[in-house]
């Protein structure tokens, strides 16, 4: 087992060293650098943006460069964010925990309510619930997650102004809050975002949970639990839906990206201060080390995830074994 | 869309108040109120000798001050029309070699101590210290030193006359409490605590900083100005325009300080916003690069030649550009300056819209359609240039698009680039562009002229189409260094019209800034160079306030209250 996740934390490692230099490689050859993105107004005299362009190493050639962001992330530092004017790992502190609240409860109830949606239209396979959940889980799932989340604005802040446009708390009243007050403030403006991105992976979860549940109703042990006389109930929950998890469990692993992507765009229009705005600021301001850390970062989020969903797979499945 | 004229005439409902300083007093309102202010961007920095972002500029501008503001004409010549801010009163020396400035005593840093002539001369070192990197370093060149006269008298002095003298010692830094900032270190000055968590002497004090949510300003009840209206003043991010626009359009914020075209429609919907226009320094044009890019040792094979800018500005329908672009919204540009400018000169002689003599000048210049395929040949080379674009612009885009179609009319090819913006100012930077669609904001300043269309600035400046003039350089010189305002006047009126006359660029458009806001916002002082820099002087009526008008200070600023 040790063996396992050392190895697997090894091949994470590479994994993320190649990422970040071809991330590293690519930033470089576009066009532009910190300094000139950030230093737009023309009339800024060249020898401030010389002096910033020479303080921040970048005057040297890349190679040199290169050497110093890698000993930079060795360090843990990953460097001076420029456009921040602080450095890249206080900036990501801010925001990474914001992506990992917005995105934790989005996985949590996009897989808890797209397990429950696929076993209820298992169990009613070709009904009319069967019928309505197989639409609405496609039209979720073939919408584009930044006009879902202009919808989703639209009709529950504007419209039915049931929760707020944007941001993460009141910007007014939460000084002035208790804490169970500022808890469910900070709730209520999480419900938009979290709702928006959690819609998008709902509709995969039910569709993959129903096709494997359907898979497993057919199999030998199924047949035999029902044989045994066990009630439906139990057949389904306790015998069919832990077989029927694998693919489930495989899609967690590719949620993990998709919602990083997907966060982009709906941390854009909630305006929620996560990685996804900070990802879209510092490709506009060609904020090499910020941006570098923010692939870092997904990097080893999308490592860690697989790694979790091999140990769920595990567990799910007694064949499979950590060897 | 169309913007009609009545449409906006309903909507501006406070266009004449908003430029001039309405006295709340008068309509028996007491001080109170938040006002939040839908912003695109976060700050970047709280700490003035490195804000290079319009977000921190804001902020900044209600927690510290200058010594003095221009009024709303932004007169920089001389001392006329400023209003002292920490200074409550100027004397200049005989030689006009040095300008002594009286603080406030009345003048309070936000933690107590008296603001002292020592903060003045202590933030001129360390504007001007190699190892704090501050933009705004070279423009103060012309100071020599700044001294300590008494504790309230800090004296300017300069390296030579000039017209702006006042306006570089007055209005260039904003004054730092040296108590504070005395024991950081320099270089650590961008990453300290005090750049996030500042300490002024303005008219509304630091309450917090959530990084890209909101940050948060209470009245500095003990301004020694006199306590602004308003109670607080919190900035809230959205960087997604149409998510700012819809936290208007639900009450959740009071202003968006910019409004698309598309937008006055939805507005007529809401009785309880209002559009409010304030002047603006903002000014478009498709700018000729005059070197070859890819040796530019060389002319441009197009743009090198003065007679085939000028035929290219006469094959453009301005008038009607605009007006397909902005509709009503913006208004034909007359040159690198807008109407708020001191010096704007609307009589400058204007290349016409000709599309004949356009032609004529181009078979004059030899670009003749000698095989009859629609587009004009000299020497086997087409006349086709290409047109970069930021992405990021729609007006720009379009009216790219539609000069595209003009430039066809008289048998020009112009193609269209879209680059994201920082590779489109990466290419202009390094020159490697035909011809570029830009927007500049003119700082206010009209010597800054020089950083964008002089020969030196060719090589050390922002002059990215290298546009080469002696008569322009010696103009410009002439005009900075008249002491007279009128005098300075009549030189940047022959250079203004030298830059008409030769073409380094088509003047296309000077587009109407409006904010939304919400009917209850009383807006003052919208000026040119920020509609935000007068915020103390806005005021919202006891009677129009709403819940969230009514949180009142912290108890620590009642207290004091």
């Amino acid at each position: 087992m040790i063996v396992l996740l050392l190895r697997r934390v090894a091949q994470g490692v590479v994994i993320v060293w190649l990422v970040a230099t071809l991330t590293f490689l690519l930033l470089h050859a576009a066009p532009g650098d910190p300094v000139s993105a950030t230093l737009t107004d023309p009339l800024t005299p060249p020898a401030v943006r010389e002096y910033w362009v020479h303080r921040l190493g970048l005057d040297l050639p890349l190679h040199q460069q290169y050497v110093h962001y890698l000993a930079s992330v060795a360090g843990g530092g990953f460097g001076f964010s420029f456009p921040h004017h602080q450095p890249v790992s206080a900036v990501l502190a801010e925001a990474l925990p914001n992506t990992l609240l917005l995105m934790g409860v989005a996985i949590a109830v996009a897989f808890s309510a797209g397990i429950v949606i696929g076993v209820v239209q298992a169990r009613r396979k070709g009904k009319p619930v069967d019928w309505g959940l197989s639409v609405g889980s496609l039209f979720f799932y073939s919408m584009p997650d930044f006009w879902l989340a202009l919808m989703m604005l639209l009709v529950f802040a504007y419209w039915l102004r049931l929760f707020p446009a944007s941001g993460m708390f009141d910007p007014v009243m939460y000084g002035s809050m208790g804490p169970w007050a500022r808890a469910g403030d900070r709730l209520w403006h999480l419900v938009l975002p979290a709702a928006t991105l959690a819609l998008l992976v709902t509709a995969a979860v039910a569709r993959f949970q129903r096709s494997a549940l359907l898979e497993v109703a057919r199999a030998d042990f199924t047949r035999t639990a029902r044989a045994k006389g066990l009630d439906e109930r139990s057949v389904v929950w306790r015998h069919s839906l832990r077989n029927a998890l694998l693919p489930v469990i495989t899609l967690l692993g590719l949620a993990l990206p998709a919602l990083l992507g997907g966060s982009v765009f709906v941390e854009s229009v909630f305006s929620w201060p996560g990685m996804g705005t900070l990802t879209v600021n510092a490709i506009s301001t060609r904020d090499y080390p910020l941006l570098t850390a923010v692939v870092i970062v997904t990097s080893v989020l999308v490592v860690l995830g697989n790694l979790i969903a091999d140990f769920l797979y595990a567990w799910a499945d007694p064949r499979v074994r950590l060897e | 869309m169309r913007v009609s004229a009545p449409l906006i005439l309903t909507l501006v409902a406070a266009v004449a108040t908003a430029c001039r300083k309405d006295a709340p007093s008068a309509r028996g309102t007491a001080d109170g109120g938040t006002l939040i202010i839908s912003s695109g961007s976060d700050a970047t920095i709280l700490f003035p000798p490195l804000t290079i972002n319009v977000t921190s500029a804001q902020v900044e501008a209600q927690i510290f001050e200058h010594l003095a503001d221009p009024g709303p004409e932004l007169n920089m010549i001389g001392d006329a029309g400023w209003e002292g801010r920490l200074a409550r009163s100027w004397s200049w020396s005989p030689d006009s070699l040095s300008i002594a400035f009286r603080i406030d005593s009345m003048a309070r840093w936000q933690d107590g101590p008296p603001v002292r002539a020592a903060d003045v001369a202590f933030t001129y070192d360390v504007y001007t210290d190699s190892a704090v990197g501050s933009p705004v370093a070279p423009l103060l060149e012309e100071i020599d030193s700044v001294t300590v006269r008494d504790s309230l008298t800090a004296v300017f002095w300069f390296s030579r006359r000039s017209p702006e003298q006042f306006a570089t010692a007055a209005f260039q830094m904003r004054i730092l409490p040296e108590h504070l900032l005395s024991s950081v270190d320099r270089k650590g000055l961008a990453s300290s605590g005090f750049a996030r968590d500042p300490v002024g002497s303005g008219p509304f004090r630091f309450v917090r900083w959530v990084p890209r949510q909101v940050i948060e300003l209470e009245a500095n009840t003990k301004y020694h100005l006199g306590r602004p209206h308003l109670d607080r003043v919190i900035w809230s991010i959205a960087p997604d325009y149409n998510a700012a626009f819809m936290r208007l359009l639900s009450g959740d914020a009071d202003i968006l300080e910019y409004m698309r075209p598309g937008d006055f429609e939805p507005l007529t919907k809401h009785p309880e916003l209002k559009a409010v226009r304030y002047p603006s320094l903002i000014y478009g044009f498709l700018l000729f690069n005059e070197r070859d890019p890819k040796n530019p040792k060389l002319p441009h094979p197009i743009f090198g030649d003065r007679n085939v800018r000028r035929a290219l500005t006469m094959a453009i329908d301005r008038v009607q550009l605009v007006r397909s672009v902005y509709d009503t919204l913006a208004v034909p540009a007359v040159g690198p300056f807008t109407e708020a400018l001191s010096t704007y000169d609307s009589t400058i002689r204007q290349i016409p819209y000709d599309p004949d003599s356009a032609a004529a000048l181009l078979d004059a210049a030899g670009w003749r359609d000698a095989n009859g395929d629609g587009w004009r040949e000299k020497g086997g080379q087409q006349l086709r240039f290409t047109i970069i674009v930021p992405s990021s612009s729609t007006p720009r885009t379009r009216a790219a698009v539609i000069m595209q179609e003009m430039f066809r009319k008289v048998g020009v090819r112009a193609e269209i680039e879209q680059l994201d913006p920082p590779t489109h100012g990466s290419r202009q930077e390094s020159k490697r562009f035909d011809a570029s669609m830009n927007a500049m904001s003119s700082d206010g300043v009209p010597s800054t002229i020089r950083q964008l269309w002089s020969r030196a600035a060719v090589k050390e400046g922002s002059n990215y189409g290298s546009y080469e003039s002696a008569r322009f350089d010696a103009l410009v010189d002439s005009a900075a260094s008249q002491m007279d305002p009128d005098g300075a006047a009549a030189y940047y009126r022959q250079a203004y019209q030298l830059l008409a006359d030769d073409a380094p660029a088509i003047w296309l458009f000077e587009p109407l800034s409006y904010a939304a806001m919400q009917q209850r916002i009383h807006p003052s002082g919208m000026q040119a160079n920020g509609w935000w820099l007068n915020l103390r002087d806005w005021y919202i009526p006891r009677e129009e306030r709403i819940a969230r008008d009514r949180v009142g200070l912290s108890r620590e600023l009642a207290a004091d209250e």
